[in-house]
């Protein structure tokens, strides 16, 4: 009698963390005001998006071509479990982009982070946070 | 029982914190500075060695902030499910993380100068 309930919330727990990712996130981006879809002109006219996988995320500032800055973003990644590894700056990273593409940018620079560590609602949470500018040439 | 879960609580907020990301410098256009191409040359090396030295010191504070990680983990579920004190007993690095962040404002105002070089 009293094995079938424990075994029941043995089971129940389990399928809680197998059904769940192994992070989660958010994001807020404070944009600049400037979006290349509006703004186009003759000069610099509407391109199509750079895919997400090409875009540029590095800690650093590009000098060797003109960009115009779409917005700050700021990434959080957490870990779903206590049983899932902690989030790594390449899961950063890959929110980065995410949300640069969401802005139509080519890039994603001035890039820092965080030191993984317990959060409110987490075991484990990285924070990171870049710059989204579209090159104007 | 209240009292145990306020000392989780405030253990929790106190030790083994995420660091959030430092905020990010002004977005202010910066102008460039005229100089002539060996100055030039020679003030980005410069600029380029201590953004590596910046770098590398980045990297030894990150490591031994995440050399404490399991243990901390460890101590945070052990006190969460049974002594909620053993909470202190968490390394917080507190002295390393303030350097991490003295170092990404270091490295904003070398990136600053380094477009104002055009390097």
């Amino acid at each position: 009698m009293h094995i079938l309930p424990r075994g029941i919330l043995i089971l129940a727990v389990c399928f809680g963390v197998a059904g769940c990712g192994s992070t989660w996130s958010t994001s807020n981006v404070q944009k600049s005001g400037y979006d290349p879809k509006v703004n186009a002109s003759a000069a610099a006219p509407v391109r199509a998006p750079t895919p997400v996988a090409q875009i540029l995320v590095t800690e650093g500032d590009i000098t060797d071509r003109k960009y115009r800055v779409l917005g700050d973003i700021n990434v959080n990644v957490n870990k779903t479990t206590i049983f899932n590894a902690d989030p790594t700056r390449a899961d950063v990273d890959a929110k980065l982009r995410e949300e640069a593409y969401k802005l139509r940018a080519d890039a994603v620079i001035l890039v820092r982070y965080g030191s993984v560590g317990i959060a409110l609602m987490s075991w484990g949470a990285l924070d990171g946070k870049g710059r989204a500018v579209v090159y104007e040439d | 029982m209240k009292t145990s879960i306020l000392i989780l609580s405030i253990g929790l907020v106190a030790v083994g914190c995420a660091r959030p990301a430092p905020s990010l410098p002004s977005a202010q256009t910066i102008a460039p500075v005229q100089m002539e191409e060996a100055e030039r040359l020679a003030a980005c090396t410069a600029i380029d060695e201590r953004l590596a030295a910046s770098q590398r010191r980045t990297a030894e504070l990150d490591a031994v902030i995440q050399s404490n990680r399991r243990s901390n983990q460890t101590i945070g579920y052990v006190a969460a499910i049974t002594l909620p004190p053993l909470m202190l007993a968490a390394e917080e690095n507190s002295a390393e993380k303030a350097e991490l962040d003295r170092l990404q404002a270091e490295r904003d105002q070398l990136y600053a100068k380094r477009r104002s070089a055009a390097c």
